[in-house]
């Protein structure tokens, strides 16, 4: 066997010891360990948290499109998924914030309608380019 | 032997290890914005009820400052008699004093007494108005706080006490108190053993620490686009970033933009040729008056009250140009 350094050395210790259960249970594990480590920095948003008056209220899966009608103080708005994102419409509001917002879809993203005391902040996801915004 | 060799070796590289440090993410709706509170940490219950606390705290500060509730301290000072002296709860009277601070080093350009004027034109009123205060309102008000004395603490034995002069007078912390309230919840989240953390109040930041080895990647809105970034920057804490605009809350009445941020000498909004300014400085609370006072002043005088104070600055103009002092560290991404 080779002995040009430890790590060396131990690659060859295990393909002489695997046999080929052994080598795809070991690309199995090297499979699952890469994925545990990309999978939280650029998987898919997973969920939107919605409250009112800062009270969760629903929680909803992105990768299931509809629209979620909220009864907030200045009267109904709309939560709207599709494809991964997720927006807030108010029909009400006096500036309209939270509609002028647009699809948010990265971890941390909030939408809000102050007035009316809704706010929809995504969960998990990719990282958004920016920690915060001075606004 | 050797199928044993490779079951330790998989369990040793998968490993029972703490979770990494992410960021993690809670936003609240208090003081008539957004709050948004990210920390850099292990997730865990200990973070959250960091998040909780400091959420607490601001709206503790919320009850106690607010114009706008009227069993808040600030609102029982302007619901007193004018000229007479009133009992001022200590910690209103730091940030009163702060904004008078900045009031004389700004000229007047900052102030925080304007509740009745801010009444007048009616921005922070639900739902807000729509078109300009009367221009007779306006001269009358004028013409009543050029009478009066400049607001006045002092402290006697029983405590602080606070004057306001007459009724052109009344106090309105909207310009400094979220400033202060994000420096108490970054303390807060201290506290509660947080060493790295983001507090956004509505866009004014407050920070500590960094994310990792990693400074705080943040940016500054567009004025004209608020889907768009018009700079941005990395910094580590402790450090704040407050913007103010003419963007934030404002009415369009016959094509005029009439927006929030009023010029005391004139009554009316600020048309000192800007549209934006982004104070760095280590305070929240002196950034959020400063940011105020800047835009008020406009370019010339705005820069000369930056350097005085020992911070730094970026301007929008209303051309859409940038003016950044030398020391700030953003890069112009362009309009």
């Amino acid at each position: 066997m080779k002995r040009d350094g430890a790590f060396s050395g131990w690659l060859a210790l295990l393909a002489a010891s695997a046999t080929p259960a052994d080598r795809w249970l070991l690309a199995l594990s090297a499979t699952a360990i890469v994925a545990g480590i990309w999978w939280p920095l650029h998987g898919v948003a997973s969920h939107a948290r919605v409250a009112l008056n800062n009270q969760p209220v629903m929680r909803l899966p992105l990768h299931q499109d509809g629209e979620f009608p909220v009864q907030g103080r200045l009267g109904e708005v709309a939560v709207q998924v599709r494809e991964g994102r997720v927006r807030l419409l108010e029909y009400a509001s006096p500036r309209m914030i939270g509609t002028r917002t647009g699809w948010i879809s990265r971890a941390g993203q909030v939408t809000a309608c102050v007035p009316c005391g809704v706010m929809v902040q995504v969960e998990g996801g990719e990282q958004n380019r920016y920690d915060a915004l001075a606004k | 032997m050797s199928r044993l060799i490779l079951v330790l070796f998989l369990l040793l590289i998968t490993g029972c290890g703490t979770p990494a440090p992410t960021s993690q993410h809670a936003s609240r709706l208090l003081m008539g914005t957004l709050i948004t509170i990210t920390v850099w940490a292990e997730p865990g219950n200990k973070t959250a009820e960091a998040m909780r606390a400091a959420f607490a705290e601001m709206a503790r500060i919320e009850a106690l400052m607010s114009s706008h509730r009227g069993d808040s301290a600030v609102s029982v000072i302007n619901q007193g008699p004018r000229g007479n002296w009133l009992p001022l709860n200590p910690e209103v009277a730091q940030v009163v004093e702060e904004g008078l601070r900045v009031q004389a080093r700004s000229a007047g350009a900052f102030d925080p007494g304007l509740w009745p004027l801010s009444r007048l034109w009616g921005f922070s009123r639900d739902p807000p108005a729509t078109t300009p205060p009367a221009a007779g309102e306006i001269a009358a008000w004028l013409q009543e706080r050029r009478q009066g004395e400049s607001i006045t603490i002092r402290d006697t034995a029983t405590g602080r006490q606070i004057r306001l002069p007459n009724a052109a007078a009344g106090l309105d912390l909207g310009g400094i108190a979220k400033g202060y309230a994000v420096d108490r919840a970054l303390e807060t989240l201290t506290q509660q053993g947080v060493a790295n953390a983001i507090v956004n109040a509505g866009g004014n930041l407050g920070l500590i620490g960094s994310k990792g080895d990693q400074p705080w990647r943040l940016g500054i809105q567009n004025p004209r686009d608020e889907n768009s970034v018009a700079a941005e920057l990395s910094l580590r804490g402790p450090m704040a970033l407050v913007t103010s605009g003419d963007y934030e809350r404002f009415f369009i009445h016959e094509g005029q933009r009439y927006h929030h941020i009023l010029d005391p000498q004139r009554g009316e909004p600020s048309a000192a040729g800007l549209m934006s300014v982004t104070i760095l400085h280590p305070s929240t609370m002196t950034a959020d008056a400063l940011s105020t006072a800047v835009f008020v002043l406009g370019r010339a005088k705005g820069l000369a009250l930056v350097e005085q104070e020992k911070a730094e600055a970026l301007l929008v103009l209303t051309d859409g140009s940038p003016v950044a002092t030398p020391g700030f560290p953003g890069t112009w991404l362009g309009p």
